[in-house]
């Protein structure tokens, strides 16, 4: 049978998959692509973290509401009108109480709109980089989402990591797959599927240094090879290939990083189950999320990264195990049109699955908290955010985009404790995704104008909507 | 191995220095890793080598007297399936190679024609625009030729352009994607008809509206909703009952009229198709009941399974918010099943709703960018960035129009420099909305200026836009620059700019200088001025041929000869 190249490229990319160094490459060669160019700002604060939690089918508004609101409260918050409440004198929505602990540290976050990103039933990376895509198309990448922003005010060997838990349906995607955060206009970003996949990658150079020799003898070899070629050529000719030996170097470069590290990232491995081998088909998707969210830890805790990316599920994800439907095998996407299982309604089930969530976030909140950095934590140091991928429902518009964040004692932002609801879409004092991603980055660095593209009523109502949201902004 | 995966990945044999030291890296590879692994891992290697992503084209042989050399078969192969096609040489430029047959201008040429004459490949224009249920975006020309044509004029560049539907007076994302597509259709059909290309684009009155491009299926599709439409007319059928169905069961059922399932009719008591019935019949009436030539094939109501009008993929046929940009009254459309066809106050490329938001903003129109297109791409001028000290922002002001509250910006003398290259030449455009749509009047969109507000929701057929107090649109410009004085000077609109413009020869030679460069990949020097004026020859006496300018970039000695530069030497 003879073998079509653009054939070999799948087989390349696809079928050797996590192993793969053309795919586990592609998207450190785009990072590398980057020059790494910390602010003053965010040099002096020292080595802070974010991470970003995808999930799908929207959160719906009233899904956050705080149960214990007075009936003012309870009227303006279902009359969007804007509201600022202490955590503390009230209880969280029962699928949110296991972050009772972290109330302090815990905004939940109403009233952003994200109507200049896809929504309806899938964002891409269009959520995160507060534009429209066309869908997934690469032509539609308008600009580095928020995270590879972020990433790049706080460096580190790998820049940036994407998890990712998604599937067809049927089975889970596994190995280095296309991820939903972009370094830079017209650029996909590449993601680990499966935690085993993560762990071997992200890990190599403790749990596997002889296949990083063997990648560093490569790149060796491909170094000498392209120099060589790039001599004769000259212009635009010669850069071309010069940015390819840039990125080679990089890599090499990093390598070398990694493997001063390999002490630290020991102490921090974490154990993964066997049931995740070989892309973990058979594991449960609670046992995917488990595994994932020690990663992400170790990834954070190890100094390897300071921003991840993880889609905790997406509209396509296969649920399997969940409880309460342990037998049944849970479309998302049929929940969105409130389908149930086994009896169970859509509702409770849904339910269910975002008590899973925040069992993760929890988990890796207690687990950042565990974990001494200077005077205080690596939590202190640390914003993590949850959030739909699509607005506030199964076929979002974008006029509501509800926040769950967690931020350490260290966070800049003054929103910690408090449910709070900004003016809803449309109106005067509104806010977007884009005015929140520009608080992130005035607030860690980055003195960008406004992060993102225009909400179109708010222009044509010409409502001012540029700039971070002021009472968030440190004094 | 070694030259199994050469031939594989980077689809030539290795040399002698490569399969040298690449048997050396396996050796190590297979050590070190193992079989299966080591293999992996210099499939990787080749993979990451440069000559997999990029091509080197040297030349070989003798260089001649001009220090010249021709490329090898090889790499003619190559550079003339990727200058006319997405693929690799097809089976008949390998067959070439392998027999010596593409090593002369007539090899050369033998093989474009057939290249350019070949409609059995498919290609997807645009996969941001294409679904393959719905919305076709494919082309089974050469898809560079298209892929010129779109480049050059940018028009696809609305994509990334997101708008308000409240301005729209409709959904407007899914019928920018249908715009685009009929735009290439557009663009395919004048390419295909393959006579005076340049002038067609600048200057054809005819477009494809909610159109498949297929007039077979358009045609019969308005034939339906004709019969349904005669049928029932004098019925009275707004006042059916389901029973009243039944005597029509036999013509609900051959021309499977959406939404009613005759064969539940009457076996289920609880179906009623009735609403479905009425929508439609509504609809139909609505389109039909003035005097139209014929019915626009959309559908009523959303429903799945088959739709009013198929796609060219055989998926529904959707998006008829379309004719919107061309100022179509949905409420009283006079489709034309027959496409492209005359549409009025457009006039080429240049006035299609989809090159027009592609050089407008989100919430306005853009007269500077477009009059910078113009001066650059069709009068072979430059315009130098803005300077870093000009705050380039438009003041706001509730009374006055774009024109007005940019003439105010740009007229003294500093900004004036640079401005009046572009804003004479993109200001007659203001006849054009943000979203292409013809206007007299400019809607001052500001709140204080709102005359109605008008409900957000409704039927396809009507106008979701609020109204705002207007002014006149002054559309005069000047037009300057085309080498010729009887062309040059002041101009009363666009049509007239245009008009102008087609017939200057810079606008000709500029296009053909661009269509150098995409074919070429590359600037040109002045050592192509044969290439560009035989080009240049090629089109005219062809009767202004593309494939015929085609033929003579990629026979001319600046596409067969390659020549080191002096910094590589």
């Amino acid at each position: 049978m003879s073998l079509h190249r653009r054939q070999l490229l799948q087989a390349a990319g696809i079928g050797l998959g996590g192993v793969s160094l053309a795919q586990s490459l592609a998207p450190s060669l785009v990072k590398a692509a980057s020059p790494v160019a910390a602010s003053p700002v965010a040099t002096s604060l020292g080595p802070r973290r974010f991470v970003f939690i995808r999930k799908s089918n929207g959160v719906r508004p009233n899904e956050v509401a705080l149960p214990t609101f007075s009936d003012a409260q309870k009227k303006a918050d279902k009359d969007r009108l804007p509201l600022d409440v202490e955590l503390a004198n009230h209880e969280l929505p029962e699928w949110l109480q296991q972050l009772d602990p972290h109330k302090q540290q815990l905004c939940i976050l109403q009233g952003l709109s994200c109507k200049m990103s896809e929504n309806g039933h899938w964002s891409y990376s269009s959520v995160l980089g507060a534009y429209k895509s066309g869908r997934n198309s690469l032509s539609g990448i308008k600009r580095a989402t928020i995270d590879f922003e972020l990433a790049k005010l706080f460096p580190s060997p790998f820049g940036h990591v994407e998890l990712s838990l998604t599937g067809n349906y049927s089975s889970f995607r596994t190995g280095i797959v296309s991820g939903y955060s972009a370094p830079a206009p017209h650029q996909r970003n590449y993601c680990y599927a499966d935690p085993q996949t993560a762990y071997n990658e992200l890990f190599k150079s403790v749990t596997n240094p002889e296949a990083v020799d063997s990648d560093n003898q490569m790149l060796a070899f491909l170094q000498g090879e392209e120099n060589f070629k790039a001599k004769v050529l000259a212009g635009y000719e010669k850069q071309k290939l010069s940015n390819h030996v840039q990125s080679i170097e990089r890599i090499q470069a990093r390598n070398k990083q990694l493997t001063g590290l390999a002490e630290v990232i020991k102490r921090h491995l974490p154990d993964l189950d066997p049931v995740h081998a070989n892309g973990g088909q058979n594991a449960s998707t609670p046992e995917k999320q488990q595994a994932m969210t020690d990663i992400l830890v170790a990834a954070l805790a190890t100094g390897l990264t300071n921003v991840v990316t993880y889609t905790i599920d997406e509209l396509s994800t296969p649920i399997k195990g969940l409880p309460g439907n342990e037998s049944d095998h849970i479309s998302i996407h049929e929940l969105g049109h409130n389908g149930g299982y086994s009896g169970v309604p859509a509702d409770e089930i849904r339910e269910t699955i975002r008590v899973g969530h925040i069992q993760q976030v929890s988990t890796i909140v207690d687990k950042l908290k565990s974990i001494p950095e200077g005077n205080g934590t690596m939590f202190d140091n640390t914003v993590v955010m949850y959030f739909p991928e699509n607005g506030e429902g199964h076929h979002s518009h974008g006029t509501e985009a509800p926040f769950v964040i967690l931020a350490g004692d260290n966070c800049r932002l003054d929103m910690l404790g408090r449910y709070i609801r900004l003016p809803y879409h449309g109106t005067e004092g509104h806010k977007t995704i884009g005015n929140w991603y520009t608080t992130l980055l005035n607030a860690y660095g980055n003195p960008i104008e406004h992060y993102g593209d225009l909400d179109l009523e708010m222009s044509r109502k010409k409502l001012d909507q540029s700039g971070a949201i002021k009472q968030f902004m440190p004094a | 191995l070694v030259q199994q995966l050469f031939e594989k990945i980077l689809e030539r044999p290795p040399t002698e220095g490569e399969q040298e030291k690449h048997i050396a890296l396996a050796t190590d590879y297979l050590r070190g890793l193992g079989n299966q692994e080591g293999i992996k891992k210099l499939i990787q290697t080749l993979i990451l080598n440069t000559d997999f992503v990029y091509r080197n084209e040297f030349g070989q042989g003798e260089a001649d007297q001009y220090g010249r050399r021709m490329l090898s078969p090889r790499d003619a192969s190559y550079a003339l399936a990727y200058a006319l096609t997405d693929s690799s040489p097809d089976a008949e430029l390998q067959k070439a190679v392998k027999e010596g047959r593409l090593s002369s201008g007539e090899d050369y040429e033998r093989e474009v024609r057939r290249m350019l004459a070949r409609r059995d490949q498919f290609y997807i224009v645009d996969e941001s625009v294409h679904r393959p249920n719905d919305l076709s975006s494919f082309t089974q020309m050469p898809i560079r030729e298209l892929r010129f044509v779109r480049e050059y004029f940018g028009y696809q560049r609305l994509l990334p352009i997101f708008k308000d539907n409240k301005r729209f007076g409709a959904s407007y994302d899914a019928a920018k994607l249908r715009l685009v597509s009929e735009t290439d259709r557009l663009v395919d059909h004048i390419l295909e008809q393959d006579q005076n290309v340049f002038h067609e684009l600048l200057t054809t009155d005819k477009f494809y509206v909610f159109h498949s491009g297929d007039n077979e299926v358009m045609q019969a599709s308005a034939d339906r909703i004709r019969r349904i439409y005669e049928h029932f007319k004098d019925t009275g059928w707004s006042e059916f009952e389901v029973d009243d169905l039944g005597k029509h069961t036999d013509f609900i059922a051959a021309e499977k009229m959406r939404g009613i399932d005759v064969n539940r009719l009457f076996k289920d008591r609880r179906y009623n198709p009735l609403n479905s019935f009425k929508t439609q019949l509504t609809s139909f009436t609505l389109r039909l009941d003035k005097g139209q030539a014929a019915a626009a094939p959309y559908n009523s109501f959303p429903a799945h399974g088959m739709a009013n009008a198929a796609s060219r993929y055989g998926g529904r046929f959707q998006s008829p918010e379309v004719a919107r940009f061309y100022n179509i009254d949905m409420s009283n459309w006079d489709y034309q099943p027959i496409q492209p066809a005359a549409i009025e106050s457009r006039k080429g490329l240049l006035t299609s709703p989809a090159w027009l938001i592609a050089h407008a903003k989100n919430t306005e129109t853009d007269p500077i960018q477009r009059g910078k297109w113009i001066r650059e791409k069709l009068l072979a001028g430059s315009i130098p960035d803005v300077p870093i000290t000009v705050d380039a922002v438009i003041p706001e002001d509730p009374h006055k129009t774009l024109r007005e509250r940019m003439e105010a910006k740009t007229g003294d003398q500093y900004c004036w420099k640079c401005h009046q290259k572009m804003n004479p030449l993109g200001l007659p455009f203001e006849s054009f909305d943000d979203f292409g749509r013809y206007r007299t009047e400019e809607s001052l969109e500001y709140p204080e200026n709102l005359v109605e507000k008008v409900k957000d929701k409704g039927a396809p057929h009507e106008d979701l836009r609020d109204v705002y107090k207007t002014r006149p649109v002054v559309s005069t410009g000047y037009l300057s620059g085309t080498g010729d004085k009887t062309l040059d000077g002041e101009v009363d609109n666009a049509f007239e700019l245009i008009d102008r413009i087609a017939q200057s020869d810079r606008a000709r030679q500029s296009m053909i200088r661009y269509a150098f460069r995409y074919f070429m990949g590359r600037n040109e020097t002045l050592s192509d001025s044969k290439t560009l004026l035989d080009a240049q020859r090629a089109y005219l006496e062809s009767g202004g041929s593309f494939d015929e300018l085609i033929v003579s970039l990629l026979t001319s000695d600046s596409f067969i000869y390659r020549k080191p530069t002096s910094d590589t030497l």
